[in-house]
């Protein structure tokens, strides 16, 4: 079953090499064309020197000069035709297996792409691509030509004397075996030079971020032995490897050397007796040294290839991931996407939800049971962990619930198409991520419907208008992670991106744990106005929500109280916790006074100098 | 700059004299090689038929320099490969050991990345430079200048033409590596571009998610991917274009070689005044190859050892770099009682902008003293004076009536456990994290550590429990899940005087109402400075100041504070 699923997930790697199939055959053609001009050159030489010198023949000399250029110049135009070939069609293949996996990782569950982890993740688009793609150059430029190149010097060594030919037939087991040795033993030990290596990066690293914590432990001291004793590791490593590697080219060198005096030697035999001339020992010597340069070359592309088998599989085990979340076609609207108000706008029933599959591993929710009508405003409230964010998680479709179903509109959310769903559920998330761009490219977020009045009008529901003026209106250049914004506004303009096509159902995240009273109140009151119906209000603390509709109190996973703001406080002792742990600040509500103007705004981070 | 990257390898000259001895060695028994190659050629093809004696002298004596060339030519680059890899080892010792040295300044300011870069990149291309590009260049400088030596010896005109020839694949390869170097920047830039797109995007592909940005990413992504496609086309062509053009030119002049010299031998032209037999084609045919060999290579080793020297510069740099003053002759601070006084304290981390002016503060032994205030008033400047992270630029700051400037810092900061807000966890386990302050605690000390600070339950759970290794900064561990172990390691260590700075930021209301039991046991008999966000979590405390624009602007306890109707009371109307 397995070898079924690695076959069918290789097809995406040889695939993205289909359109250049012709290429793959075509390059190494050009280049074997190469080859065996080049290995005419020592054969012709042979003929100038047994003829020519041998039978003083100068006119013969001279003739053979423009065939030997000719070939030389030939041999340089199969060269270049084959190296364009290569490069067109290696880098077209590389960034054909990108786009690939890059829209295999978009498509991917959220679930696989929080256990593998962004930087893993980005490693396989960059690192494992790169080193297919030149894999694939090498396989066009080299992998045919220097086995050919190998074998071919062989055969006509063979075709200039076959008996001297044994002495290579001796040698090549012993400089196979040797390159094979030395590489052995270096590859792993290189290995372990790049680990020691890495950890000598994690020590500086840990040290530059760690400065603050280091000196007020006083561990300087031990750290610089961390450092001293991994640095030492390292050193001895590459002592090691050295002297391994080291000796490939010596070794190789010599035993070249070696066969060439027993060349010498036995040739000598033969010129005695008349099997031999001159020219041909000098040939088969040329021939020797062709065949020594083109195994170091093997030897490298067994190397490389090596590390691109590896690339493959770890590129492979995205592509034999599911995808999941790749857009379904739309079940046909039956009338029931046009609800009633009376029909729940969304359901819970019996919902579930683990991340993980070990049985002693508690679910994150569990047996969930809701029911949402348009119009309401729901909160949401339960210490962290409590299962807030994978609540709201299943309402979005982010994550499919392991039991139980989740229903939106009355239709089961597995049969919603994923672009629609989105544009009726909305979420402004907890980590109000936004991306290097303009502000309008973010609240756009990809659709290009979206008018500029449009954004206007959600920047203004969402209190993020001022700013963004400030900063130079909606074409105001966002930074990487919005870097160039605070956390109270980031959060403002999360909302104003999930609010700007006026979903349905709009759920906030803890959306307002960077913002002041008065600014969150008028945000709710903006939303509120503009149309959007249904609205979820996820939070740590009771104030933000205790004038929904209904609160739903969430503790360890599962319901522990749903009602009214007096009701709850009656009822759950966990609700009057919170509320009683939020303050008496926060008992005044939202509506409170609002405060001195310092206070107001961004109170996220700190201050970090 | 050259001065004082000798300094480092002096103290391994002696392996790196022998290497370069050994290095001229093997370049000269390669020189000889051929010219016993010829003489063997030419026994075998003597008019009169083999002549075994002069072929089986000649080949006695190539047998000896081939196998002490190979030994040489072993020794050598091991040699000198070792030598670096040492000078290179102190060097990156002593750059890592000033860096510890460095005032916070230097952490504070220095992108990490760069720093990182040094210890690591840069000391590598030092060592490619010196260790392998320095012999290389060393013996190829001996067998370019010895073939040509060698082959002006033999055949003046032919040795002419190769020097004609070949250095024209130098120039072709220079051409190429130049035009092409550019194209690799503009690939190498592309695919940066390309990486750190991929990295936003994956990092943010929940948000992606959410609002169903997929085919728009993926379409900037494509875009990208297609730009990558072009330059990367061109820099692979270009490079891809050196080999066969310096093997055009050196199968020219191989064949330019071998025509001249049979036509000298037919036509009888005597070069040296012998005349050229087919030993002496072989020899040349042999210098030939080998000469054009080293050209290439010298190419490449040059740019690598000033890839070398620009990184060497790059950790002077660093080693430059003024640090602490070195404070071991001071006596080390005793504690009898937690007492801190700061009198008319005066910072700031850049000369124009002045932060703190005058501040004075006195903290009664077991006091919890709070600070609250808006961002940048400068709560946590004050807890940078106090651990002596920063220096002050005028007044005084007593723990327990000694003037901590007398002190050594490591004493005073010893004084002190901290807890602060950015959670920093090192790569290794649960324990060893919380065990950080005093690596001596027992297990029973990290769990009673880890119970009070509420981390306990949560550690039990993780797949190795306390022995579960901890990566990436605590990567898989969630903000509030950190905090709580950096408040163990907190409250393992025994110090009169506690600071938490935003220490609960990321815990939530109800976990963090037990971690303060927590801290409520610790603090009892020491003086604690709290800085917070969250008002109600310091109302209990003996003093609360109020800070803003670097200077106390209120004072009290929580309820006179509250009957002034002042700072605190406004900011505790704002909320949050």
């Amino acid at each position: 079953m397995t070898k079924q699923k690695s076959r069918k997930a290789e097809n995406q790697i040889l695939a993205s090499a289909k359109k250049y199939r012709k290429w793959f055959v075509i390059g190494p053609v050009f280049k074997l064309t190469e080859a065996i001009f080049e290995l005419l050159i020592p054969t012709l030489m042979v003929y100038i020197i047994d003829r020519g010198v041998t039978g003083r023949d100068g006119a013969y000399v001279l003739r053979m000069m423009p065939l030997m250029i000719g070939i030389a110049v030939l041999g340089y135009l199969s060269a270049l035709v084959c190296q364009y070939v290569a490069s067109l069609s290696s880098q077209g293949f590389g960034t054909e297996l990108r786009n690939r996996l890059f829209r295999r990782m978009l498509d991917l569950p959220q679930k696989d792409a929080d256990r593998l982890g962004a930087s893993a993740m980005v490693n396989r688009v960059t690192n494992d691509v790169n080193i297919l793609q030149q894999a694939a150059a090498m396989l066009i430029r080299l992998a045919i030509r220097a086995p050919f190149i190998c074998i071919g010097s062989l055969i006509m060594a063979a075709m200039l004397n076959l008996k001297l030919t044994l002495i290579i037939l001796c040698a090549l087991p012993l400089l196979i075996a040797a390159v094979a040795l030395v590489m052995k033993l270096s590859v792993p030990l290189f290995g372990k030079v790049q680990k020691r290596l890495d950890n000598i990066a994690v020590i500086s690293r840990e040290n530059m971020s760690g400065a603050r914590v280091i000196r007020a432990f006083s561990r300087s001291e031990n750290e610089k032995k961390r450092f001293g004793d991994e640095s030492k590791e390292y050193y001895k490593a590459v002592v090691r490897v050295n002297r391994i590697s080291a000796m490939l080219n010596p070794l190789t060198t010599l035993i070249m050397n070696v066969a060439v005096i027993a060349v010498l030697w036995f040739g000598g035999k033969m010129i005695d007796s008349g099997d031999m001339t001159g020219g041909r020992i000098i040939a088969f010597v040329n021939y020797i040294s062709y065949m020594v340069t083109a195994l170091l070359v093997v030897a490298n592309l067994v190397n490389l290839f090596t590390k691109a088998a590896a690339s493959a599989k770890r590129v492979n085990e995205i592509f034999e991931l599911p995808a999941g979340g790749g857009s379904r076609p739309a079940a046909s609207p039956d009338g029931d996407n046009t609800a009633q108000d009376a029909a729940p706008v969304f359901e819970l029933v019996n919902a579930s939800l683990k991340y993980s599959g070990g049985d002693d591993v508690p679910a994150a929710l569990e047996g969930a049971n809701l029911a949402v009508f348009p119009g309401e405003v729901l909160g949401i409230v339960g210490i962290t962990g409590s299962g807030k964010t994978s609540l709201v998680s299943l309402l979005t479709g982010l994550y499919a619930c392991t039991g139980g179903e989740v229903r939106i509109k009355g239709r089961n959310i597995h049969d919603w198409d994923k672009k629609e769903l989105s544009r009726t559920v909305r979420i402004a998330s907890q980590q109000s991520t936004l991306f290097s761009g303009s502000v309008a490219e973010n609240i756009r977020a990809g659709d290009p419907s979206v008018t500029e009045d449009e954004i206007r009008e959600a920047l203004r529901i969402a209190q993020a208008e001022e700013f963004v003026d400030e900063k130079g209106g909606i074409e105001a250049r966002v930074e990487r992670g919005g870097a160039n914004f605070s956390g109270g506004q980031r959060q403002r303009l999360s909302v104003a991106r999930a609010v700007v096509k006026k979903p349905e159902v709009l759920i906030l995240d803890d959306s307002f744990s960077a913002l002041d009273n008065a600014t969150a109140s008028a945000m709710l009151g903006a939303i509120r106005g503009s149309g959007i119906k249904t609205l979820v209000i996820v939070s740590q603390r009771a104030g933000s929500v205790r004038y929904a509709d209904r609160i739903l109190v969430l503790d360890d996973g599962k319901c522990a109280g749903l009602g009214s703001h007096a009701e709850l406080l009656e009822t759950s002792e966990i609700y009057a916790e919170i509320c009683r742990l939020s303050g008496e600040a926060e008992d005044e509500g939202q509506a409170g006074g609002a405060g001195p103007a310092y206070a107001a705004g961004n109170a996220e981070g700190g201050e970090a100098l | 700059m050259i001065r004082r990257l000798l300094k480092y390898l002096k103290k391994y000259r002696a392996a790196l004299i022998v290497s370069s001895l050994f290095a001229i060695l093997s370049g000269g028994l390669l020189l000889i090689g051929p010219l016993f190659l010829g003489k063997a050629v030419d026994a075998l093809t003597a008019e009169n038929g083999v002549e075994w004696d002069a072929l089986g002298k000649n080949l006695v004596l190539l047998s000896v320099f081939y196998v002490s060339g190979a030994v040489l030519s072993y020794l050598s680059p091991l040699l000198s490969g070792k030598a670096a890899a040492g000078a290179v080892t102190d060097m990156r010792n002593d750059t890592f050991r000033r860096i510890l040295s460095l005032p916070l300044r230097f952490f504070d300011t220095r992108p990490h990345g760069d720093v990182i870069t040094r210890i690591t990149a840069d000391c590598e291309n030092i060592y490619d430079g010196i260790g392998q590009s320095f012999v290389q260049l060393f013996s190829g400088v001996v067998t370019v200048v010895g073939t040509m030596i060698a082959m002006f010896v033999i055949s003046p005109a032919i040795a002419a033409a190769v020097l004609c020839i070949t250095p024209l694949s130098l120039i072709i390869a220079r051409f190429v590596v130049i035009r092409t170097a550019r194209l690799f920047a503009a690939q190498q830039k592309k695919t940066g571009e390309l990486g750190a797109h991929v990295e936003e995007i994956l990092s943010g592909i929940r948000t992606v998610h959410e609002n169903s940005m997929e085919d728009c990413e993926q379409g900037r992504f494509e875009e990208i991917n297609a730009e990558l496609y072009k330059v990367g086309r061109s820099a692979q062509f270009g490079g891809a274009l050196i080999n066969p053009s310096t093997r055009l030119v050196n199968n020219i002049s191989y064949i330019c070689v071998g025509l001249m010299g049979a036509l000298f031998a037919v036509s009888g032209i005597t070069a040296g005044g012998k005349i050229i037999t087919v030993g002496v084609i072989a020899t040349l045919l042999s210098y030939a190859t080998q000469f054009a060999k080293p050209i290439n290579e010298i190419a490449g080793v040059t740019t690598q050892i000033q890839n070398a020297l620009a990184s060497a510069e790059r950790i002077m740099n660093i080693l430059d770099e003024q640090p602490e003053p070195d404070d071991s002759g001071l006596d080390r601070l005793t504690v009898s009682e937690g007492s801190v006084e700061i009198e008319h304290l005066k910072f700031s981390y850049v000369p124009e902008k002045p932060l703190i002016t005058d501040l004075s503060l006195r903290a009664e032994p077991g006091s919890v003293v709070a600070i609250v205030g808006p961002t940048g008033a400068g709560k946590t400047t004050i807890v940078n004076l106090l651990m002596r992270f920063y220096e002050p630029l005028g007044g005084t700051i007593r723990v327990s009536g000694t003037d901590t400037q007398t002190v050594t810092r490591d004493s005073l900061r010893d004084a002190f456990s901290m807890v602060l807000q950015d959670t920093w966890l090192f790569t290794g386990s649960v324990r060893d994290n919380i065990a950080y302050g005093c690596p001596g605690a027992s297990d029973e000390q990290v769990r009673e550590a880890a119970k009070a600070a509420c981390a306990h339950s949560f550690i039990r759970r993780l797949p190795d429990g306390y022995d579960t290794l901890l990566t990436d900064g605590g990567g898989n561990l969630s903000g509030g899940q950190r905090q709580l172990i950096t408040i163990a390691r907190a409250m393992l260590c025994d110090s009169p005087v506690l600071i938490l700075d935003e220490a609960t930021s990321s815990v939530d209301i109800v976990t963090e109402q037990y971690v303060r039991q927590g801290f409520g046991n610790l603090m009892k008999g020491r003086t604690s400075f709290i800085i917070a966000h969250r008002l109600a979590t310091i109302r209990n405390a003996d003093l609360i100041l109020v800070v803003d624009g670097g200077n106390i602007v209120e004072q009290g306890t929580y309820s006179e504070l509250m009957a002034r109707r002042g700072r605190y009371w406004g900011l505790e109307n704002a909320g949050r």
